[in-house]
């Protein structure tokens, strides 16, 4: 997709504004989407109250906030967090250790390319969820098989991206440095590697938003701890109003990561051009 | 593309062509051969390591399974089950979705408004609000085709979102110079423009709808094919789990083998390629 310099809304609000200090510009965006967040919970709240739909289906905004400090003073909440965000952390490092090798030798080497990328395009295209049934058969029902999940998601996404981005190499770079003579090592470590590194960020961004969904499916069908197991839990005795306290948790931990990912992502390709607004 | 051959034969002598045939040949069918080898080392290690059937099913006890499976009816029905809580939700989460990414695309005031559920829908998993659907409306098909619609309409959404605002402002002055209306615009410009990434999100929108309908059907162990996974699974039944697990494998890769080629046949005038 051609890159405009303008990713996300508040950049282009800031662009329009005409920033005059940055640091002005930013609070304002954040105060705007303070105001904006407030009206939504401010209008949920009162539709919730006397639309009359029944709270089961949709509960209003101050229990939810309720049930949060609720399951907080339970001691419920932040350990099952913990426990998401550190499988998530495992399955995450795994997975970087494990594909970026992979996806440098594939995009190398090329009968291993011939040899594997079928089984990484197919693991890639497949839903991962469709796996779940061999992981728990094969790792047990164990907080194991939900860190093998995340690693079965994050390691073909990482590759795939990677080792497609090793072929666009200039590959008048690689005739220049043969030229002057050097090894395939040399090649790799001095070529290939430096000018796929913006690609790496790409693709370390769609491995963390795939273990993402990795880790929330491994939670609904493995694991009795983490945050989907508390939601899975809550919902199956119909309590609506902790399914939506435990989901806006989630959704804060994924905003979290996406952020995350995207900061990576641009570091990762400071020296080239700005990073593509990829959507997913 | 790093392996330009280091040694050069002579050309034209015997061994020089016959080691660039063989190099050829193996590089061209060694995709099929690996699955082929794939599948005898499969049924190798399961029969010379006597693995129980439980943990690892050789391929000949699948296909058999596969069979039989098929004859007493438990495999087309539910397919179709699952596929027809796909394609329904998938043909009303495109049409919203398109519509949605275009209205808010084209009016930098919303996007602003609706920057922070952006964000929000962009980074949570949308399979996160299947506990929620399933007390809505419970584990039948509306359940299914209304998770499908929401992760289409909000995946075809965001891709549309972001491909509205790369529209070429200099065909919209064009167009408008020569005398468009609003509605020329939005069907004779943005419209052709934004295809390709209607088809990009149709192709993502398959990819995690079918993943909310095995999601629903897992869960609920009601109707479609990840009910019958679910029950294969919970009867310690594993050739029959790996049969349809098969299936499904198969059936995915399919559909979005299908979505690449409809991609690639709209985007034909374009020249970027897509990641992801």
């Amino acid at each position: 997709m051609s890159s405009s310099p303008l990713n996300t809304a508040g950049e282009r609000l800031r662009y329009r504004v005409g920033s005059r200090s940055k640091v002005g510009e930013r609070v304002r965006v954040f105060l705007v989407m303070l105001v904006n967040l407030t009206c939504f919970a401010f209008l949920w709240e009162l539709f919730a109250r006397y639309s009359g739909v029944p709270p089961v289906f949709l509960p209003r905004f101050s229990s939810i906030l309720q049930e949060l400090s609720r399951m907080t003073a339970e001691g419920i909440l932040l350990p099952n967090l913990w426990s998401s965000v550190r499988a998530f952390g495992i399955g995450l490092a795994i997975g970087l250790v494990v594909g970026l090798p992979l996806a440098y030798a594939v995009g190398v080497i090329r009968l291993l390319d011939r040899v594997l990328s079928p089984y990484l395009w197919g693991l890639f295209s497949t839903p991962r969820i469709i796996l779940l049934p061999l992981i728990m058969l094969w790792a047990g029902i164990t907080d194991a098989a939900r860190i093998v999940l995340i690693v079965v998601s994050v390691v073909p996404s990482l590759a795939v991206v990677v080792m497609e981005g090793v072929k666009t190499v200039d590959p008048s770079l690689l005739r220049a440095a043969r030229v002057f003579g050097a090894s395939k090592f040399q090649l790799l470590r001095h070529v290939v590697i430096p000018s796929t590194i913006p690609i790496v960020g790409t693709g370390i961004r769609m491995g963390m938003l795939r273990g993402l969904i990795a880790l929330y499916v491994g939670e609904l069908f493995v694991t009795s701890h983490g945050i989907g197991a508390l939601m899975a839990y809550a919902a199956a005795r119909f309590r609506t109003a902790r399914v939506f306290a435990v989901l806006l948790v989630f959704i804060a931990f994924s905003v979290a990561v996406l952020a995350t990912s995207r900061f990576v992502e641009a570091r990762m390709s400071k020296w080239r051009a700005a990073p593509e607004p990829l959507v997913i | 593309m790093m392996d330009s051959p280091a040694v050069q034969y002579p050309v034209g002598s015997r061994l020089s062509r016959l080691l660039v045939w063989s190099r050829t040949f193996v590089v061209r069918y060694a995709g099929i051969g690996s699955v082929m080898v794939f599948l005898v080392a499969w049924e190798l290690v399961v029969r010379t390591l006597r693995i129980n059937e439980l943990l690892l099913p050789a391929p000949s006890r699948i296909a058999m399974e596969l069979v039989e499976v098929s004859g007493k009816g438990f495999l087309w029905g539910p397919l179709g089950e699952s596929l027809e809580a796909l394609a329904l939700g998938l043909v009303m989460g495109v049409v919203v979705g398109v519509g949605l990414g275009m209205l808010i695309g084209a009016s930098s005031r919303l996007e602003s408004l609706t920057m922070p559920y952006l964000w929000a829908l962009r980074a949570t998993p949308r399979i996160a609000l299947a506990p929620l659907v399933m007390i809505w409306l419970g584990f039948r098909l509306e359940a299914k085709v209304f998770l499908v619609f929401l992760s289409v309409s909000i995946i075809v959404m965001l891709i549309v979102l972001e491909s509205v605002k790369t529209v070429d402002g200099s065909l919209i002055r064009v167009a408008r110079s020569f005398g468009a209306n609003r509605k020329d615009i939005v069907t004779k410009v943005i419209t052709p423009y934004i295809l390709p990434s209607i088809a990009t999100g149709i192709r993502n929108g398959i990819g995690f709808g079918f993943v909310s309908v095995l999601v629903v059907e897992m869960f609920s162990a009601v109707g479609g094919l990840g009910a019958q996974v679910r029950r294969a699974r919970d009867s310690y039944d594993s050739p029959r789990m790996f049969a349809f697990i098969l299936v499904l494998i198969v059936v995915s890769l399919a559909l979005i083998n299908l979505s690449r080629r409809f991609e690639a046949h709209v985007s034909r005038w374009r020249e970027e390629a897509y990641v992801a």
